[in-house]
């Protein structure tokens, strides 16, 4: 197996998306917000690497995720892998190359992510269908700041590749 | 040349000599414990007769608060004193402003706290200058971001209004907390659906939503529970 250094830079920008999302949740307690904004991490792994390296990538950030969220452990490090599995089987019908495709993309999983987080909160006890409304104004939130970040996270991986003179193709896709 | 070690013997009248003397050992050492004991129980005779305040039940543990998940999915925050520190699984975390929470995960050197305002946090408290306990259970926040809790099994005849709210603060009872913490005040108390108590929401210090520093207090003699093999 030849080793993809884009590896390192999806887990790379994939921790710097998490780490900004806990320090602006840190910083906003006074408006007791929480925001949730980690769809675009499972993305461009899927449309860009071999499915060997895409596995290895979202098992990882999955990992890494479920130790720093307060969700069910293991819940990311199935789900991420799951829904990127799901883009990378159809990924020959989305145009990697452009941010259309990967935001819309982004949006979808980061709202199945919240879905699964708040379903497994309300399963414990922890939270009850009272709370729905709030859920709904954080997650319309979350998706409002989503709009502005996921471009910039997609064009910064795909910076980082030039940069580290990495592929800026997608593998195995033939676009012309 | 052999070795002195292996040549080394010892005759049967030593022997007897030595064990002998293991017993002195033994019996002398058996009756320092004895002494130790009466001692013990003098002391605490005399501490009940003196009413000298108790000994620390706890240590203090400071610790800083590097992550807080705020708002309507998450109560918690994590600090940077975990397993190695001492800190255990229900250990009592408070701060300046009272009662913090109480730690729900430990790791080797960061625990998770559940807050004072968490739905999973629920704690026998009292009024201050009221001996009967009721139930405290956190309640998240309210639509201005305060943190709220409830209260429930209040007693009748206890009013209080916005203006002078009842002050509420911590039993004692379940171990983990020591009594007289504060835990909010109570600004109004309603007849709940049973009828026979009183129900009410409390307000929570809100600087509980921007807390940089804790105490986590570690028991002295922690006792392990026993754990349930059916």
């Amino acid at each position: 197996m030849i080793f993809d250094r884009r590896i390192l830079i999806f887990l790379a920008t994939n921790f710097l998306l998490l780490h900004l999302m806990l320090l602006v949740n840190s910083g906003i307690t006074f408006a007791a917000i929480n925001l949730f904004i980690l769809g675009p991490a499972c993305i461009l792994p899927a449309l860009y690497l071999r499915a060997d390296h895409f596995f290895m990538t979202a098992i990882i950030t999955g990992l890494w995720i479920d130790a720093a969220l307060p969700s069910l452990f293991g819940m990311m490090t199935v789900l991420i892998p799951a829904i990127g599995t799901l883009i990378l089987l159809i990924r020959r019908r989305f145009r990697a190359e452009k941010n259309f495709h990967p935001c819309l993309l982004a949006h979808l999983a980061n709202f199945s992510l919240a879905l699964a987080i708040i379903y497994t909160l309300i399963i414990e006890g922890a939270s009850s269908y009272n709370l729905v409304v709030v859920y709904s104004i954080e997650l319309a939130l979350s998706h409002l700041i989503l709009l502005f970040v996921a471009p910039w996270f997609f064009n910064l991986q795909r910076l980082l590749f030039s940069i580290s003179d990495s592929k800026t193709e997608p593998e195995s896709l033939p676009f012309i | 040349m052999a070795d002195d070690g292996v040549s080394k013997r010892h005759s049967k009248k030593e022997l007897v000599n030595i064990i002998a003397e293991t017993k002195r050992q033994n019996a002398y050492y058996r009756q320092i414990k004895e002494l130790n004991e009466n001692y013990k129980d003098e002391i605490q005779r005399l501490e009940s007769i003196l009413g000298l305040p108790s000994r620390d039940l706890f240590r203090y543990e400071i610790a800083q608060v590097i992550q807080r998940n705020l708002g309507s999915w998450w109560q918690t925050i994590r600090i940077n004193k975990g397993r190695k520190h001492g800190l255990g699984l229900g250990d009592a975390v408070i701060f300046v402003g009272g009662v913090v929470g109480r730690v729900s995960k430990t790791n080797y050197y960061t625990s998770e706290v559940d807050l004072l305002s968490s739905n999973n946090f629920r704690i026998s408290a009292a009024f201050f200058d009221d001996r009967r306990p009721l139930v405290y259970q956190g309640a998240g926040t309210d639509f201005q971001a305060k943190p709220i809790g409830t209260i429930k099994n209040a007693p009748q005849d206890l009013r209080t209004d916005s203006t002078e709210p009842l002050k509420l603060l911590t039993t004692g009872l379940g171990g983990a907390f020591p009594p007289g913490i504060k835990i909010g005040f109570v600004p109004w108390l309603e007849a709940d659906n049973t009828g026979l108590f009183q129900a009410g929401q409390v307000s929570l210090d809100k600087r509980l939503l921007g807390i940089k520093e804790v105490a986590v207090l570690v028991p002295y003699n922690r006792t392990k529970e026993l754990q349930d093999d059916f």
